[in-house]
């Protein structure tokens, strides 16, 4: 999902889907980078299976897992397989239909076992869940607020796994590009790194609160245990923050 | 006619609960309408958008009790944006403007702010009952004020919501003088809360039947929780972190002897494997136990705690038993009724856990099952077909295959004769969700045989429009359609515009609507909200005109209404 192919908001399958549907629609095996192989068998009563593997694919979990299967109705089209197709079940939006609350439960128990006792038994199978989990994608979905802005909105950090794919989405989602003024535009690009700099060159900072209950900067950790304690985040005005940050010190 | 005078009607009209049967009653004559209408203690409503606190108020001036849902199902699954609607403000302040003596308030899916709890709590001096289920919007701030103002507070049941944890003091906010608690659930808090106010609060509350702890209140806290309750019915316990045969474990154990009445068991969020046997001594007893979020207990210790539970009715438990723990529950629990298996590897990874064998196993084995939520990563027709031969008293029946478009892996063959066997075999089937691949055929099936049928989830289904039509115009009883990534567009839509007057809701997602077919539909039906959602494109929806009536909807949710269109909805929402 993150990652090479032009994907912005990890949040929705659509951009995903849109990148499948017109690799399809040209009938060219490579399109955007991504191989497509499409074999179709036919089977009992005419029926027909349609195979669809990722050859060279930006997500992390279904190269290791065998290809999906995808229906093709003959009448509809190869757009309408595509369009139907669900690579796997990790990748699809709201699928498996299990509650987000039970979902970031899940996730976050097998995030505490595996830094338990490293003997048990249990943590083997956590270790291997963790090992699926960190490949597929369970959601956790925290909020994230931004000063100035009354609503606020939900991002999945387990579609992430660095600090710069956040700082991407978290633009996409709070900075559009024709409305702040405080983006600079270099060689046409959005300067990239808005958030994550604590230097104060875009006016914003990116915090986040964590399991104790302290707001913190976001970046000084390693990625993992980042994910492990974050609560929620916060895009503050650097104003705020290092007032904030005087008074800890 | 009456023969009786109001009071005597008014009098047998209390017998009849059920809002179904109480809405029926109110058909039959002016008179009766009248009669129940002031009568009515307990109103029911499923789409809080169906209607207005307005009318509720003209209608029904006398209730106690209110139910309300507000978003669609599926946004349990993140498939509806933060901010959609289903505000309770609106209706707590014009409930708090009238006269109406509200005890009791159910949410469902609703966005509650602290705001709405303090006017909640401030309005309504026999407020008796919160029960708030997978809602949002709110934190521990608000539970203060519910737990400082309502003097009268029996249950605050917190199930599964999005709280903003403050970790104050809101348990500290009842008052000493509060002994009137029943139910206590807070399970879905993730912060610490005051221990000592826990404690006092449980030692001084007499009725305390259900409590259920969050993750954070520890083994000890637990132990001395019990020995101040012993006569609780529904314990979830929080966290069970222990060495065996510690000194808390032991008053634990002593603790759960004394609990005699103790008949629910959840909660487990996070614990021990082996902790499960300090509860054997209550099994015998137990008539439902969810130990669905215990991710850690493996398969052999949940086998050993369910052989002795023979009275369980209600089993929630992750796939980690697997088939042979399906097994020993079949061969132990005869009084089951419902049971939902939850996955543990969320996408297929590899461990088989539960098969088609386990739910096979529990159909010969449960004949008072009536129930079911299955997650699997495999099924075949002859399992399915057999299910329904052992189990024909299914009334819900939701099946999961956690991989889209999986055929049945023995003969590859779509899996719609076994639902068709299902809907068949099931004459009383109220709920089904199916799964795996599947073509119009099962729509067939579905339409001709699930007459009772209430709520349909479908997902990567079906082949043409003439799967959904089969459905509309079989299911005779259909409230709550849900589809997503299915192939039916705007022929099936449009079809039987009257039939969404009939039903609660229709969603559809990533299905083959278009805008077109959806303005048409709005143009028809004035009396139905058609409401389009699209997140990332609304701005393009209206700017290409040309190309509109062909444009795909990314979701669409409509539902009848007496009210019309609503005034909350966000830039996102499209309502035509």
């Amino acid at each position: 999902m993150e990652g090479g192919s032009a994907i912005g908001s990890a949040s929705t399958l659509s951009n995903d889907e849109n990148l499948v549907v017109s690799s399809e629609d040209s009938s060219s095996p490579t399109e955007n980078g991504l191989e497509l192989r499409l074999t179709l068998s036919l089977g009992r009563k005419g029926y027909r299976d349609c195979r669809v593997s990722h050859v060279d694919d930006s997500s992390s979990s279904s190269s290791a897992t065998p290809s999906s299967l995808s229906r093709a109705s003959v009448t509809a089209g190869i757009k309408r397989t595509a369009d139907s197709m669900a690579p796997t079940s990790g990748q699809v939006v709201g699928w498996p239909p299990i509650r987000t609350y039970r979902m970031n439960s899940m996730v976050n128990q097998a995030k505490t076992l595996a830094m338990e006792d490293p003997n048990t038994e249990v943590r083997q199978e956590v270790n291997n869940n963790r090992d699926d989990a960190t490949k597929m994608r369970s959601s956790m979905f925290v909020k994230v607020t931004m000063d100035g802005i009354p609503i606020g909105r939900k991002i999945d950090l387990n579609a992430h796994k660095c600090y710069e794919s956040l700082s991407n989405t978290l633009e996409d989602m709070f900075l559009k590009p024709n409305t702040v003024s405080s983006t600079q535009e270099t060689d046409g690009h959005l300067e990239t790194r808005l958030k994550i700099l604590p230097d104060g060159s875009s006016g914003l900072v990116l915090t986040y609160e964590d399991k104790e209950g302290d707001w913190m900067l976001v970046g000084d950790v390693p990625w993992r245990i980042f994910i492990g304690s974050v609560k929620r985040l916060r895009i503050m005005k650097t104003s705020e923050a290092t007032g904030a940050a005087k008074m800890n010190l | 006619m009456n023969y009786f005078p109001d009071e005597v009607i008014e009098h047998v009209f209390d017998f009849v609960t059920s809002h179904r049967d109480r809405n029926s009653i109110s058909l039959v004559c002016k008179s009766w309408f009248k009669i129940e209408r002031y009568s009515r203690q307990n109103v029911f409503i499923g789409n809080c958008y169906a209607t207005s606190p307005e009318r509720l108020l003209r209608r029904f001036p006398c209730f106690k009790s209110l139910t309300l849902k507000g978003k669609p199902h599926f946004a349990d699954f993140n498939l509806v944006p933060h901010g959609w609607g289903g505000f309770v403000q609106p209706w707590i302040e014009a409930l708090a403007r009238s006269r109406v003596g509200l005890e009791e308030l159910r949410l469902k899916r609703m966005v509650v702010t602290d705001e709405s709890l303090e006017l909640l709590s401030r309005s309504f001096v026999n407020f008796k009952s919160l029960v708030l289920v997978s809602c949002e919007g709110f934190s521990t701030d608000g539970l203060a004020s519910i737990a400082a103002n309502c003097r009268h507070l029996q249950d605050l049941d917190l199930q599964e919501n999005d709280i903003d944890d403050h970790r104050g003091q809101w348990l500290s906010c009842f008052p000493e003088t509060s002994t009137t608690l029943v139910t206590l659930n807070f399970a879905c808090l993730e912060g610490e809360t005051n221990l000592v106010a826990l404690e006092r609060l449980v030692a001084r509350s007499p009725n305390l039947r259900s409590l259920k702890l969050n993750r954070t209140v520890p083994l000890e806290a637990l132990a001395r929780l019990m020995a101040c309750a012993p006569q609780i019915v529904e314990l979830g316990v929080g966290s069970y972190e222990d060495e065996q045969d510690s000194e808390s474990c032991l008053r634990l154990q002593a603790a759960i002897r004394k609990c005699t009445s103790l008949r629910s068991l959840s909660g487990f969020l996070e614990a021990a494997p082996h902790c499960l046997s300090a509860f054997q001594p209550v099994c015998h007893n137990l008539t439902s136990l969810n130990l669905s979020y215990a991710a850690e207990i493996n398969g052999s210790h949940l086998i050993r705690l369910i052989e002795h539970c023979k009275k369980l009715q209600r089993l929630w438990i992750l796939d980690s038993i697997g088939d042979k723990g399906l097994e020993v529950v079949a061969s132990t629990c005869k009084e089951l009724q419902e049971l939902r298996v939850f996955p543990t590897d969320l996408h297929g990874g590899g461990n088989a856990a539960v098969t088609e064998d386990g739910l096979v196993a529990i159909s010969a084995g449960c004949p008072k099952l009536h129930s079911i939520l299955y997650f699997c990563q495999q099924m075949t027709n002859e399992a399915l077909i057999t299910v329904a031969k052992n189990c024909p008293n299914f009334i819900r029946f939701r099946l999961c295959i956690l991989e889209p478009h999986k055929p049945d892996h023995v003969t590859s063959q779509p899996l719609d004769e076994g639902f068709g066997a299902i809907v068949q075999a099931c004459k009383n089937l109220k709920r089904l969700s199916v799964s795996g691949l599947l073509t119009d055929q099962v729509f067939l099936y579905i339409g001709m045989f699930a007459t009772q049928l209430e709520m349909l989830s479908i997902a990567f289904a079906g082949d043409t429009d003439k799967g959904m039509l089969y459905v509309l115009n079989g299911c005779k009883k259909m409230r709550k359609l849900e589809i997503r990534d299915s192939p039916f567009g705007d022929a099936a839509l449009l079809a039987d515009v009257n039939k969404y007057e009939t039903m609660r809701s229709l969603w559809m997602s990533s299905c083959e609507v278009t805008l077109g077919g959806c303005k048409r539909l709005a143009q028809k039906a004035p009396w139905l909200n058609v409401e389009i959602i699209n997140e990332n494109d609304n701005n393009r929806m209206e700017e290409e005109n040309g190309y509109e009536g062909r444009q795909k909807v990314d979701k669409l949710y409509l539902y009848r209404t007496v009210v019309g269109t609503r005034v909350d909805a966000p830039p996102f929402v499209w309502i035509l």
